[in-house]
C-alpha cells in the first residue's frame, strides 16, 4: 500500500448513483524492478492492493481504476537498497463513498429477529438494528422463513428483497468498512412498496 | 439452504428440551438487552455482573452447560446491540471459547452468535473468523493461540498443563463434527459477508502453526486448509490455500538431508516412530485420528527444544502431509476441478519449487496430477519446462533446473506419450545445436558447467530422457523415425563438448544404448572413455562437475507412495527390458546384479517393497566402501551402478543404490556403512 501515492487533489465526478463516485486522480506508483519489462502489470499489481479498501485520501473504497495513463515512458530510479522506480500516472476511480444521511439501495440478504442485512452493491454489508426499523414493523416467522412486515403499510421485507435504507453512521475498521443502516425515514423501505406508494 | 437447516436443528434442540431453555432464553434476553445497552453508561453494573458470571464460570460444573447455551441463544438474537469498542471484554470472552470443548448444543450456538455477529457487524468479521480458525486445532494441542478462553483461565488458577494434554483423546473424538461445524460457519459468513475472502486467508496463514511442531497438529490444520479449499466459492482463497499448503510442504521438504539419511544413527527412536503408524494409517482420513496415538508426551516441548526432531519424524510427517495432499488432490480430479488445481500447482512451481534446490518430494504433487490427465497435463507441464529452459529472460540456474524436472520427468512417467517425450527431445536438441556462445565467451571457449551450464544440463537431460526411453521410442515406428532423424552426433560433438561434464554414469549409459541402437557414431564411445578417465584422474568431482539433480527419482516416503508408484517408471524395469535385448557385447564385464523378474514392480504388495531399492540389490553393502563413492551414486541417482572407469573398475564394489523407502532396515543398512 505503502508504493501508491496521491499527487495532487483529486477531482470528483458524479455518477448514475450518489453513492459512487468517478475519481480522477494523479498517482505516483512505485514499481519494483522485477516488473521492469511490463511496466502496466506491476502498476496494476499496486493498484490492486487499492481495491475494496477504504481510502482516507479519495475518502471512499475504491472499486475500480479506469483509464490508466502512463504520459511518460522514463521514470526515477529511487535510492534505496532495491532499485524501485516510481510511476507516474493518471487513472480514474470508481469509489463507493457512502455518507451518514444518504439513502442506499441494496439486496436483503438475511433476516434475524434483531436485524436486517443488507448488501449494498453485492459487495458491502450493511445491518439495520431491531432499534432503526420505524415502528409498525415487526419481525414475523413462517415456515422458518422470517420477514418484516409492516400490515399498516402494507409492507413487507423479506430476504431477497430490495431495500432503500439510510446510512446511520459508515465506520472504517482495518480499512473496511460497517455500514448500519436505518428504516426510520418513511421514504425507506422495499423498492417494490415505494413505487407502490408512489403510483397510489 | 444451510441456514434453514440449520434453524431447523436449533429449534429441535429447543423443543427437546422442553420449553424450559425456551422461556429462560428469553427472560434471559431481556437482562442481557439492558446489560449490553447500559454498558457504556454510569449504570453499567448490570454488565459488569454479567462479565463477572462469565468470567468465574466453571466450566466443568453442572450448570455450565445450560447457562452458556441459554446466554449464547439469546445473544444470537441480539447482536445488532453488541458494539465492538462497548463490549470488547465480553467479545473476548465468547470469542475465545471453544467448539472443541462444549456440548453439542453450546457449540451450536457459539456458532450462530458468530455467524450472526459477522453479518451484522463489519468491524467484528476479523475477530469472528480469526475466533473459527483458532478452532481448527483443539486446545489440547497446548498450543498458546489454540487454547481457548476457559481453558487458559484453569490453568492461570493452577491446573496443570498435562490436565489439557490429557483430553485430546475426547477432543480427537469430536473432530469432525467440530470441523463440520467450523466450515460451515466459515461457509456461511462468506454467503452472507463477500468481503469476508479478503480477511480469512491472511488469517489462514497467520495461525498456521510453525513446520517443527508435532505432526499430528500440522496435519490438523492443514486438513483444515484443505477443506477449506475445497469449500470455499472464492477462486482467490483456493489458490491462496493450495500454494500455503505446497509451501508449507516445501518447508518441511527441504529439511530432510540426503546427508542425513546417512548419518542418521539413531534407529531404535526411528522404529519405532515408523512403527506407530503401521495399522492406524492405512485407511484415509485417519491421519490424524485417534488411532495415531504413542506421540511423545507434548509437541511443545520438542518445539521448545528448538527442532530437535529426528530425521525420520520430520520424513514422517512428511509422509502425512504428502499423503493428505495427494488424496486431496485426488479428489479434485474426481470433481473435475484437474485444469484449475493443475493450474494452481503450476504457479507454485514457478514460484516455489521450481527454485527450491534438491527438494524431494513436493514436486510429486504435480507428479501424481499428470497422471490423472496424463495427454493434456504432460503437455502442458513439459512445455512449460521447454518454454523455461530455452527462454534467455530467466536466471540459468532456473533454467538447469527445468532442465533436470523435464529430464527426470519424461524419463520417469509411464504414462507420458511417446509424441511428447519425442517432440520435447527434438526441442531441446534444436535448442541444444543452436546453442552459440556469446561474442565474448566465445574468445575462450572453455569447457565450464559455470558458463554453459544450461547447455550442459539440456544434454544431461535429452541422454538422460533417451536412457529410459529409447527402446519404447524405437519400438514405435512413428516415433523410431523420428527419433533416428534427430542430429544426435552433431549434438555430442557441439564445440563445447557436452560429453566431458555430463555425468559420466549418463554419457556411459547412452552410448551404450545408442551405439546399440545405430543412433550415434561407434568412435564416439571411445572417444568418451577416454575423456572420463581423463576427468576421473584429475577433477571428477571438483568445481567442473555438472552438479545436477533429478527431481523424480524414487519416491521415498512410504504411505503417500500408494500414489506414485503405479505410474513411476524405475530403472530396473528398463533394465529388465533391456537385458531381453540388448547386445552387452559393448561392455563384457557388466555385473549384472540385477534381479528382477518382472518389470511390473507395481504388483508387487506393499510390504515386499521396503527393502526395494532401484538397483534392488540385497548383496549392495560392503563394509570397505567410502564416502566419496557414496555421493557418486547418490548423485549418480540411481542409474546403473556400474564400474565406469578403469579407476573404479579396480574396486569390483557396486555402490550403495538409493533406497525406494525409508525404513528402519533401510536406514539400518546406511548407518552400518558409516560405522
Amino acid at each position: 500500500m505503502g508504493d501508491v501515492m496521491y499527487r495532487g487533489s483529486p477531482t470528483k465526478e458524479d455518477t448514475n448513483l450518489k453513492w459512487v463516485k468517478k475519481v480522477r486522480v494523479d498517482l505516483s506508483v512505485c514499481v519494483h524492478p522485477a516488473w521492469s519489462n511490463n511496466v502496466l502489470r506491476g502498476v496494476q499489481e499496486s493498484l490492486n492492493s487499492l481495491l475494496f479498501r477504504y481510502n482516507e485520501d479519495i475518502d471512499g473504497v475504491v472499486l475500480a481504476y479506469l483509464d490508466l495513463k502512463i504520459p511518460s515512458s522514463k521514470s526515477k530510479i529511487l535510492a534505496g537498497l532495491s532499485p524501485y522506480f516510481k510511476v507516474n500516472l493518471t487513472a480514474n476511480l470508481l469509489t463507493f463513498s457512502p455518507k451518514m444521511g444518504m439513502f442506499l439501495e441494496g439486496k436483503v440478504n438475511k433476516i434475524e429477529e434483531d436485524y436486517i442485512g443488507v448488501l449494498v452493491l453485492g459487495l458491502f454489508n450493511a445491518a439495520i438494528g431491531v432499534t432503526d426499523i420505524r415502528n409498525g414493523f415487526h419481525f414475523f416467522k413462517k415456515d422458518l422463513q422470517g420477514s418484516w412486515v409492516n400490515e399498516m403499510e402494507r409492507h413487507i421485507i423479506k430476504l431477497g428483497s430490495v431495500i432503500r435504507f439510510s446510512v446511520k453512521s459508515v465506520e472504517e475498521k482495518d480499512e473496511f468498512l460497517d455500514l448500519s443502516g436505518s428504516l426510520m425515514p418513511k421514504e425507506t423501505g422495499s423498492l417494490e412498496w415505494l413505487s407502490q406508494v408512489k403510483l397510489v | 439452504m444451510g441456514v434453514e437447516m440449520e434453524i431447523v436443528a436449533q429449534e429441535d434442540s429447543i423443543a427437546k428440551h422442553g420449553n424450559g431453555i425456551d422461556r429462560s432464553v428469553s427472560s434471559i434476553k431481556q437482562e442481557l438487552s439492558r446489560a449490553l445497552s447500559l454498558a457504556s453508561e454510569q449504570e453499567a453494573s448490570e454488565y459488569k455482573k454479567l462479565l463477572w458470571e462469565w468470567r468465574e464460570l466453571r466450566v466443568d460444573g453442572p450448570e455450565c452447560n445450560s447457562f452458556l447455551e441459554c446466554r449464547l441463544k439469546a445473544l444470537s438474537q441480539m447482536v445488532s446491540y453488541i458494539n465492538e469498542r462497548e463490549h470488547s471484554e465480553l467479545l473476548s470472552y465468547i470469542l475465545g471459547m471453544s467448539l472443541w470443548v462444549h456440548s453439542a448444543e453450546t457449540s451450536n450456538s457459539l456458532v450462530e452468535f458468530v455467524v450472526n455477529l459477522a453479518s451484522v457487524n463489519g468491524g467484528c468479521v476479523a475477530q469472528c473468523l480469526d475466533m473459527l480458525v483458532r478452532n481448527f486445532l483443539p486446545p489440547s494441542c497446548g498450543l498458546p493461540a489454540f487454547v481457548d478462553f476457559f481453558s487458559r483461565r484453569a490453568v492461570a488458577k493452577g491446573m496443570s498443563k498435562e490436565t489439557l494434554m490429557q483430553k485430546k483423546v475426547d477432543h480427537m473424538n469430536r473432530k469432525e463434527s467440530v470441523l463440520d461445524c467450523v466450515h460451515s460457519a466459515l461457509q456461511r459468513i462468506s454467503d452472507f459477508v463477500p468481503i469476508t475472502s479478503m480477511h480469512l486467508h491472511r488469517i489462514v496463514l497467520q495461525r498456521m502453526p510453525h513446520r517443527i511442531i508435532d505432526k499430528e497438529w500440522n496435519a490438523l490444520y492443514m486438513e483444515n486448509m484443505l477443506r477449506l479449499e475445497q469449500a470455499a466459492k472464492s477462486e482467490f482463497l483456493k489458490s491462496q490455500m493450495l500454494l500455503a499448503v505446497v509451501d508449507r510442504l516445501i518447508e518441511i521438504d527441504v529439511e530432510i538431508r540426503w546427508e542425513d539419511i546417512v548419518k542418521e544413527d539413531d534407529c531404535n527412536k526411528v522404529f519405532v516412530l515408523d512403527m506407530e503408524f503401521d495399522e492406524a494409517l492405512d485407511d484415509n482420513e485417519a491421519c490424524v485420528g485417534p488411532g495415531s496415538e504413542a506421540q511423545h508426551a507434548a509437541g511443545i516441548s520438542q518445539h521448545s527444544a528448538g527442532g530437535s526432531l529426528t530425521l525420520c519424524a520430520v520424513a514422517d510427517k512428511m509422509d502425512v502431509l504428502m499423503d493428505m495432499t495427494l488424496q486431496h488432490l485426488q479428489r479434485c480430479a474426481e470433481a473435475g476441478r484437474i485444469e484449475q488445481v493443475f493450474n494452481i500447482l503450476m504457479t507454485s512451481f514457478q514460484s516455489t519449487i521450481l527454485d527450491t534446490y534438491k527438494s524431494k518430494f513436493t514436486q510429486f504433487l504435480i507428479f501424481y496430477m499428470c497422471s490423472q490427465s496424463p495427454l493434456t497435463l504432460s503437455e502442458k507441464f513439459t512445455s512449460l519446462l521447454c518454454e523455461i529452459l530455452t527462454s534467455s529472460q530467466r536466471a540459468p540456474n532456473t533454467r538447469m533446473s527445468a532442465a533436470a524436472y523435464l529430464a527426470s520427468f519424461l524419463a520417469r512417467a509411464r504414462y507420458v506419450p511417446l509424441c511428447i517425450v519425442s517432440s520435447c527431445l527434438r526441442r531441446m536438441v534444436e535448442w541444444c545445436i543452436s546453442y552459440t556462445p556469446r561474442q565474448a565467451e566465445k574468445v575462450s571457449l572453455t569447457v565450464d558447467t559455470g558458463v554453459h551450464g544450461v547447455l550442459y544440463s539440456a544434454c544431461q537431460a535429452i541422454m538422460y530422457v533417451l536412457c529410459f526411453k529409447m527402446r519404447a521410442l524405437l519400438d514405435d515406428s512413428v516415433e523410431r523415425a523420428t527419433l533416428c532423424k534427430l542430429p544426435l552426433n552433431d549434438l555430442l560433438r557441439h564445440s563445447l563438448n557436452p560429453l566431458k561434464l555430463c555425468l559420466p554414469s549418463v554419457v556411459e549409459e547412452f552410448l551404450k544404448q545408442a551405439t546399440a541402437a545405430g543412433l550415434v557414431d561407434r568412435s564416439l564411445s571411445t572417444e568418451v572413455n577416454k575423456n572420463i578417465s581423463a576427468l576421473v584422474s584429475n577433477s571428477f568431482g571438483g568445481i567442473n562437475r555438472l552438479d545436477m539433480f533429478f527431481p523424480f527419482d524414487p519416491y521415498l516416503l512410504r504411505r503417500s507412495d500408494r500414489f506414485i508408484r503405479p505410474s513411476f517408471l524405475f530403472w530396473s524395469m528398463v533394465q529388465s527390458l533391456d537385458d531381453d535385448v540388448s547386445d552387452s557385447d559393448f561392455e563384457g564385464n557388466r555385473a549384472k546384479t540385477e534381479t528382477h523378474s518382472s518389470p511390473d514392480i507395481s504388483q508387487k504388495p506393499q510390504q515386499s517393497l521396503d527393502s526395494d531399492s532401484m538397483e534392488d540389490d540385497d548383496s549392495v553393502i560392503e563394509d570397505d566402501e567410502d564416502l566419496d563413492e557414496f555421493e557418486i551414486s547418490m548423485n549418480r541417482m540411481s542409474l546403473t551402478p556400474r564400474d565406469y572407469s578403469p579407476v573404479l573398475r579396480k574396486a569390483p564394489v557396486v555402490p550403495l543404490p538409493l533406497p525406494a523407502k525409508l525404513t528402519p532396515e533401510v536406514l539400518q543398512q546406511y548407518s552400518d556403512v558409516f560405522l
